[in-house]
């Protein structure tokens, strides 16, 4: 028995050695792409077209949904930062989601907004609207105040009710930089493959100075809770998704700030409810439609254009937040299994898909067999101390490498951030995250896993910032993953 | 082996130190790098901004700047380069700017990228010609419309459309078919582009589409043509308003649209015929057309097409009609009367959009005759229908209280049933 339980262990170790270094693998592979598209990027964006498309009249309208639940502190900055956009022609659609609070009194307190009937086209079967709020002063400003029922519900009601061929999803906490929507379109407009979806990136509005609804000075925040989720993001912006987009395979675009073709999703049926990542949930489904009509198409990630937007500043919402994006993730792959390593689906089967699952999905789970495995091995006298040390180094090391790796493709590219002390800090927490902060979040996404094996699959309400509050019955707030 | 595996443990972790340290220095070498270029960028442009200024005001000529001329890569060189695109965005030193680019070596420093075999640093070196407006360029520029390049065949369009010249314009209608058959830039930007050229491209513009057989082409000449509205372009779209490709058809509306009203009435009336095309989008900018073509002799076909089983053909007929016919009350009450709901809401979203309810409102002031009664029913099933806000309104803070007595006898009637 005791042979039999020594040669397990030993299988496990085994396993996880290969597993380890075939991530590792992965990762480097994605940050050697990701570093050559995005310096191609970089030299692409002096030439790109984007600032003769602000006045053209070609450009396609766009209607920018604010989905709002209970948002009275953030929402009238949200709405004047999405107005203030550099675009030709676009409408913001805020959808507040039955709010218990003051939002809808405060926006039509702020923009003298008056009550209009208008036809209401169930085409995406929404919860009922209670009415349309418009104001002539701000004629590309609409309100609808709907009954309650979580954000997918209200995306797919500022669905049926935009006129435009495209939105764009944005967080009722969030804050668009003046030229994040056309650099976001021009891609779209430029490709001759129809793009039915294209992302922007997300960043920390944590420590920002905003004034009138636009970012006024860039500054880092005080949390370092906050300061590690902004390493996070560069490295999930910078060069997870940048080199998952090189091959078409992105399969998260935060809804915190995503461009849509409005007739693919209306074709896909809009945004379900059910998924606890409506977002993630939407791109699988596009991608399988897509793939299934054969026809050409892309999704696209771009890593310019940027939406500012609240993070966690407290361990018990940001392990919320990672629970449920983990959860969103798992129940995307299992709705899509039929997919995986199927052959009609080409790389998206084999590729993609299997990306997702062994390695985002599974890596805390193969951690923590990890832990487990490395106390069985000490209790059969197989662990040897110095090689423990050895593998625990080369771990945090090679964790260390990527953090500062992002950092550093961060100071190449788009430096947002100006200051000395700021480079300092984030190539200091790039070190340091990698000694507690990450661990943390395996254990959260752990723990999504085992709540969804128990069949515990709600959502969970996130609140960010200080006194911001969450979202609606099924606890709808922020979106996308990093 | 146990020792040969620590031994090699330890040279990786060495090396992933020593990667991770390098890194470090890179991203603090590298910001310190690019604070100290801006530094000297921002110097050299403000002192070069001011004295090119004062030597142009000055009436020097261009050959008198030669001690400009710097290495190409010097940052000198890009500080010069930035102020001479400012001179060129500036009317007043437009021509002064294009000719110092010729004459301090940009151009032909530029024309020597285009041989370079990295793309990207050939489309940037297109995308400089294009903004310097080099017009000597242009025969060099329009060959790389044929290259297989994504990339380059987008900026090549883009850069000569900013030049502008009629040679530049024939280069890139010449390719039209092939450039979008091959796929390698898409119809958004060659229209954005062709428009750039303005007016002045409207023959060759009409010419070159005449000759099209390739429906996208032609349409998207159409479109162009539509966005600039220019009325010599009428009898081209009216050739093309019965084509056999749908979107031809549409895009020959927008033409006739833009150009506005004018038209004579045998003119109208072929644009009357298209609002029963099988197409819905041909229809919706055929009644679009008639609502700025104010033809009033539509208005029995437009009124058939607000129970359009399109809601953008029903909304944009109700438009024309309340903009163009005399009798829209009557034709409203009996669409209202019909039973498609869509339809219904759509003609009370547009009677309110439009400003229509207004007037309706106003008619009740004169009790008794048609007029009155027609707008009476309207308002009635618009409360019905849970369009009632712009009553209530009035109710609240309308001047005439003869106006709001029957509005409230509307709303009374409609709680009672």
């Amino acid at each position: 028995m005791r042979a039999f339980a020594v040669s397990l262990v030993m299988g496990v170790n085994y396993f996880i050695l290969f597993y380890y270094g075939f991530v590792n693998l992965v990762y480097t592979a994605l940050l050697l792409v990701s570093t050559v598209v995005i310096l191609r990027y970089i030299r692409k964006i002096r030439y790109s077209p984007f600032k003769d498309f602000i006045t053209s009249p070609e450009t396609p309208p766009v209607s920018i949904l604010v989905p709002a639940y209970n948002e009275e502190r953030v929402i009238v900055r949200t709405v004047r930062s999405t107005l203030a956009v550099n675009y030709p022609f676009f409408e913001v659609i805020v959808i507040n989601d039955g709010s218990t609070d003051a939002s809808l009194d405060t926006l039509i307190r702020t923009f003298h907004l008056r009550k209009v009937d208008r036809a209401y086209r169930n085409i995406l079967k929404t919860t009922p609207i209670r009415g349309f709020y418009y104001s002539p002063d701000v004629p590309n400003l609409l309100v609808v105040d709907k009954e309650n029922s979580g954000k997918a519900d209200s995306l797919n009601c500022g669905i049926n009710v935009s006129r435009s061929p495209y939105f764009c999803t944005v967080d009722a906490d969030s804050v668009l930089e003046d030229n994040a929507l056309i650099k976001l379109m021009t891609p779209t407009v430029e490709s001759p493959v129809p793009v039915v979806a294209c992302g922007g990136v997300i960043r920390a509005l944590n420590g920002i100075h905003m004034e009138d609804g636009a970012v006024r000075t860039i500054d880092l925040p005080r949390s370092s809770l906050a300061m590690f989720q902004i390493v996070e993001y560069l490295r999930a912006f910078l060069f997870g998704r940048v080199g998952l987009d090189a091959m078409n395979g992105i399969l998260i675009l935060s809804g915190a700030f995503s461009l849509f073709r409005k007739a693919s999703v209306v074709e896909a049926g809009g945004y379900r409810p059910k998924n606890v990542t409506e977002d993630m949930e939407l791109i699988t489904r596009l991608h399988r439609r897509a793939i299934e009509g054969k026809a050409p198409y892309a999704i696209k990630f771009i890593s310019d254009p940027v939406c500012w937007t609240e993070v966690p500043e407290d361990l018990k919402m940001l392990g919320r937040q990672r629970r449920r994006w983990h959860l969103g993730l798992m129940q995307s792959i299992v709705q899509n299994r039929s997919a995986l390593f199927n052959p009609r689906y080409g790389k998206f089967g084999w590729v993609v898909l299997p990306y997702y699952l062994f390695i985002e999905l599974l890596s805390p789970v193969v951690e923590l067999i990890g832990y487990v495995a490395v106390v069985l091995s000490y209790l059969f006298g197989l662990l040897s101390l110095d090689f423990m040390l050895l593998f625990l180094a080369l771990a945090v090391l090679y964790g260390i490498f990527l953090s500062t790796a992002s950092v550093f493709l961060e100071e190449i590219t788009y430096r947002r951030y100006p200051r000395w002390s700021h480079l300092f800090r984030l190539l200091f927490y790039g070190v340091i995250e990698n000694f507690g902060y990450r661990q943390i979040n395996s254990f959260w996404r752990c723990q999504a896993f085992l709540k969804y094996l128990v069949g515990m699959r709600k959502w969970e309400y996130v609140e960010k910032g200080k006194g911001n509050t969450g979202s609606g019955k099924n606890g709808k707030k922020e979106s996308g993953s990093p | 082996m146990f020792a040969e595996l620590e031994q090699i443990l330890l040279a990786f972790l060495a090396f992933l130190l020593l990667v991770i340290l390098s890194v470090l220095v890179a991203t603090i070498y590298r910001r310190a790098a690019a604070l100290r270029r801006y530094r000297i960028l921002d110097l050299n442009r403000e002192r070069y901004g001011k004295r090119f200024r004062e030597l142009i005001d000055e009436g020097k000529s261009v050959d008198e700047f030669s001690a400009f001329v710097f290495p190409s890569r010097s940052a000198e060189w890009h500080a010069v380069e930035h102020v001479l695109f400012g001179l060129i965005a500036d009317r007043r030193y437009e021509s002064a700017g294009a000719a110092l680019f010729d004459k301090l070596g940009y151009r032909s420093q530029y024309e020597r990228k285009l041989e370079n075999r990295n793309i990207i640093a050939k489309s940037s070196a297109v995308e400089k010609l294009g903004r310097m407006r080099c017009e000597a360029s242009t025969g060099k520029l329009v060959p790389l419309l044929d290259e297989k390049s994504g990339e380059i065949v987008p900026v090549t369009v883009r850069a000569l459309s900013k030049i502008g010249t009629q040679e530049a314009l024939r280069g890139v209608l010449d390719r039209l078919p092939d450039l979008y058959s091959r796929s390698f830039v898409s119809r958004k930007s060659i229209e954005s582009s062709l428009r750039n050229f303005g007016p002045a491209a409207v023959p060759d513009l009409v010419r070159y589409g005449d000759l099209y057989i390739d429906p996208v082409s032609r349409a998207s000449v159409l479109e162009v043509l539509g966005v600039l509205g220019p009325p010599e372009a009428l009898p081209f779209a009216f050739r093309n308003l019965h084509h056999e490709d749908s979107e031809v058809r549409a895009k020959a509306l927008k033409v006739i649209a833009a150009a506005g009203g004018g038209l004579p009435p045998g003119e109208k009336e072929r644009v009357v015929a298209l609002l029963g095309d099988p197409v819905w989008f041909v229809r919706l900018q055929a009644a679009k057309a008639l609502g700025i073509l104010r033809h009033d002799k539509a208005e029995a076909v437009l009124a058939k097409r607000l129970l359009d089983a399109n809601w953008q053909v029903r909304n944009a007929a109700a438009t024309a009609l309340v903009l163009t016919s005399g009798n829209a009350i009557g034709i409203f009450l009996d669409t209202l009367g019909a039973s498609d709901r869509y339809a219904k809401e759509s003609i009370c979203e547009e009677i309110q959009k439009t400003g229509f309810v207004s007037r309706l409102i106003d008619n009740l002031v004169s009790p008794g005759g048609e007029t009155y009664g027609k707008s009476r029913e309207i308002l009635k099933i618009m409360a019905s229908l849970g369009y009632g806000t712009p009553l209530r309104e009035y109710l609240e803070s309308g001047a005439d209280d003869r106006a709001r007595r029957e509005l409230t006898l509307i709303v009374q009637e409609r709680a009672a049933s």
